[in-house]
């Protein structure tokens, strides 16, 4: 199959519609939609459907709909109802938590940071339910769960950063906004708050698991195609029954750096790069505030961070300035 | 005694030159008529106008700065200019804002300057009246400790002062022109003993912003009228880029001051540069000492041993024409009547390469005339009645009719005669006079910088 040899794909499979496995029973009904569509099997397969709802489907997206309402119908009454400002401001606009002064308290007015907590509340229903049908359709299809518990990571850093951590800490407050250019202030501020993120080794490990991840994904992406002229796109065969592609793909790792993952092995790799980059990072979420408060200074008791030789002339340094915070 | 303090000290060609020069840095265009109202009884003593009662304030504020920060302002000092640049009211002032109320949805959101350029001036001005006034917001939001308190003492700041710090901390950056790292060590923003002196000079720069807005600017508010204020009715207030306006020495640190030390200080003396400079050039010796001096201990740098003849046979610069000229190239090379860009292409013999089968079969491309990308193929020109023709069939040799070539004696075309040695100047500036057939003698080595092809 020297076609999938370039990195575009010029081959388009198109067969009579497949209705999939049959149902276990019990099961609702799928939605049997019949389509094809061309520009789908662009990027993926062209058969659209058939489509499988449920209850926990149907209320995943209940509950996901109204969260966006929540947070969305916020924003516009923010900018006063106006259409325009609306779209133009988008990436600016904010739903924050209830500030300091409520603690932990659910029964917050509504305009003081109410709101958020039911568009947290509504969003994290609806992920969870989401996760519900991630592992009941695995299942019903006979398939394992790791999808489920890979999705379950990312569920786990989630709730760290809007849930967990606001009650160890005792204050909604500290959760994060939900808006798209407030978040990311919120994460630069809460890094230098903290007395610089970088230090936090578990913020190191979710980046070393999320930049090896990106890496894996490329080599076997790559390896995979490149045998395909062999065969190795039957990677699930070539697992157990070891031909040609599955040998030239493990030489070539062995030339280039000496080892080789194998064929089942890589997926391992992969998916426990992904499940770690979401999990760490929500150790790390978890330790900020709770147990450390400055992980410079952190770095700097467990040699981590190292001093080195002042460069400028020393200059005195006014009492006010050197004080600790807050005291 | 209406007379204002500063003409205490002043002779009267001072002070009118003075007032000139203030004319020229707040109101070239009204004149003095832009303080002093001339139709009344008092002339130019009267204060009817509000401008004069707030120029009055200014000048007192222009001259406590130069006297009493020099730590911030030396040498050069500020002048009216420095902040008004031709303009009644400077071009970068900030006013309160309104903070978002917990009564409505979720309040007002943050006044994001929306036509910034930059992400810094994107911020809000919010944080501005946190830190810029006597009665200011703390500004150490970190802890000093590694751990949380034992005794559960809350030792960070909140989330929401963090974010309001990290603004105005933008805010300085941008109103300076200047990284985080221009005063900070990124690595530790609190650590003092790992930043750069010029956070100490940032530093009382802060805190005369503070004396200027809160002693000089906010007791205005009832002169001001109702179109100079803000939203919240304050008067329009100075921060870090009201005198920066983008450079990190404002007016790139020129000393307009000193033609105006009598009238625009207290003492008539230039800020002294004492303090500034104890900070910046240092007094004393780097705090950090990590044992002996390692460079004192290294052999000194000597250059390596050469033989003579390898300097014999090198390239000597310079050479009466046994050797390769040595000289820098910062012209195209002229080598003769068609170096204006223009270059001729190779004849190529058509059967060298020959167009490749059309593929067949897997390899075949699916809905697309194959015969329309191979070589040598003959493209059909686009003749349009308006003459615009694609750029697949435009000439590739000569030059377009639009863009005629310069004429040869053009002085970008000579080479220029300062860059290598006198006595081969005469020669160069020579040789376009002469035609420019024939390469001259300054260009017998290849085109440097250069791997197109001339012939």
């Amino acid at each position: 199959m020297g076609s999938y040899s370039s990195i575009y794909n010029r081959i388009q499979v198109r067969g009579p519609f497949d209705p999939g496995v049959p149902m276990k029973p019990g099961s609702d009904t799928r939605i049997q939609s019949k389509a094809f569509s061309y520009w789908l099997g662009k990027i993926g397969d062209p058969q659209l459907g058939p489509l499988y709802l449920g209850w926990s489907g149907a209320a995943s997206l209940a509950f996901g709909f109204i969260a966006i309402e929540i947070i969305g119908l916020n924003m516009w009454a923010s900018v006063g109802w106006d259409p325009y400002a609306f779209v133009r401001n988008l990436a600016f606009l904010s739903l924050d938590p209830p500030p300091a002064k409520y603690g932990l308290n659910p029964l917050v007015p509504l305009g003081d940071g109410g709101w958020w907590i039911l568009a947290g509340f509504f969003l994290t229903t609806s992920i969870l339910l989401w996760w519900v049908r991630s592992y009941t359709r695995a299942r019903a299809l006979g398939m394992g769960t790791h999808t489920s518990w890979a999705f379950a990571s990312a569920i786990f850093l989630y709730l760290s950063l809007g849930l967990f951590r606001p009650i160890l800490m005792g204050s909604w407050s500290e959760a994060v906004p939900f808006g798209i250019i407030t978040h990311l202030n919120w994460t630069a501020s809460v890094s230098v708050l903290y007395g610089n993120w970088y230090y936090n080794p578990f913020h190191m490990l979710s980046i070393v698991f999320l930049y090896g991840s990106t890496m894996l994904f490329a080599m076997h992406g790559a390896t995979i195609l490149s045998v395909s002229r062999f065969g190795g796109e039957r990677e699930a065969e070539e697992i157990v029954d070891r031909g040609t592609a599955a040998e030239r793909g493990a030489l070539f790792w062995r030339w280039t750096m000496g080892f080789n993952a194998t064929f089942e092995s890589i997926h391992r790799w992969a998916w426990w790069f992904a499940v770690l980059t979401t999990f760490t990072g929500a150790i790390g979420v978890l330790l900020t505030g709770t147990v450390v408060d400055n992980w410079y200074l952190w770095g700097v008791k467990h040699g981590i961070a190292p001093s080195y030789p002042s460069v400028y002339p020393s200059f005195p340094i006014p009492d006010e300035a050197t004080r600790s915070v807050l005291q | 005694m209406r007379t204002s303090r500063c003409s205490e000290r002043l002779t009267d060609a001072e002070f009118t030159r003075l007032m000139l020069a203030i004319t020229e840095w707040v109101s070239p265009e009204q004149g003095c008529e832009y303080c002093h109202d001339l139709t009344s009884d008092e002339g130019f003593a009267s204060d009817d106008l509000y401008t004069k009662v707030v120029a009055r304030s200014m000048l007192q504020m222009v001259r406590h700065i130069n006297s009493n920060w020099p730590e911030h302002v030396a040498p050069s000092g500020v002048t009216c200019y420095t902040c008004h640049r031709g303009q009644n009211v400077p071009p970068r002032t900030w006013y309160d804002q309104d903070r978002p109320a917990g009564d409505q949805f979720m309040g007002k959101p943050r006044p994001w300057h929306l036509e910034a350029k930059t992400i810094r001036q994107f911020f809000p001005d919010v944080p501005l009246s946190e830190y810029l006034l006597e009665d200011h917001a703390n500004a150490k939001i970190q802890s000093a400790d590694p751990l949380v308190s034992r005794t559960g003492r809350a030792e960070v700041a909140l989330e929401q002062q963090a974010e309001d710090m990290y603004l105005f901390m933008m805010h300085v950056a941008d109103s300076l022109g200047v990284n985080c790292t221009y005063c900070h060590n990124s690595r530790a923003f609190r650590d003092w003993s790992q930043s750069t002196p010029y956070r100490w000079i940032a530093y009382w720069g802060i805190r005369m912003t503070r004396d200027i807005n809160s002693n000089y600017i906010q007791p205005l508010a009832s002169v001001f009228p109702a179109n100079r204020k803000g939203p919240l009715g304050d008067p329009a207030k100075a921060n870090c880029g009201t005198c920066h306006i983008g450079n990190n020495k404002p007016l790139g640190g020129y000393n307009l001051l000193q033609h105006y030390l009598v009238g625009l200080t207290e003492d008539g003396q230039a800020p002294n540069p004492g303090p500034k400079e104890a900070i910046l050039i240092g007094e004393a010796k780097p705090t950090a000492v990590t044992g002996p001096d390692q460079d004192a201990a290294q052999p000194a740098p000597a250059p390596a041993p050469v033989s003579e003849e390898a300097i014999g046979q090198s390239v000597a610069p310079g050479g009466n024409g046994d050797g390769v000229d040595y000289q820098s190239q910062e012209e195209p090379a002229n080598t003769g009547s068609d170096v204006g860009g223009t270059v001729r292409p190779v004849p190529q013999d058509q059967t060298v390469n020959p167009p490749s089968s059309e593929p067949t079969g897997d390899a075949a491309p699916r809905g697309a005339e194959p015969s329309q990308l191979d070589p040598g193929t003959p493209m059909v020109p686009s003749e349009d009645e308006n003459g615009t023709d694609g750029t697949a069939d435009a000439p590739s040799a000569g030059q377009p009719p639009s863009n005629p070539l310069p004429a040869d004696d053009t002085p970008g075309k000579t080479e220029p005669t300062d860059v290598g040695v006198p006595a081969e100047g005469a020669t160069n500036g020579a040789a376009p006079a002469a035609g420019g057939a024939t390469p001259p003698p300054a260009n017998r080595g290849p085109a440097q910088g250069t791997t197109t092809r001339f012939d």
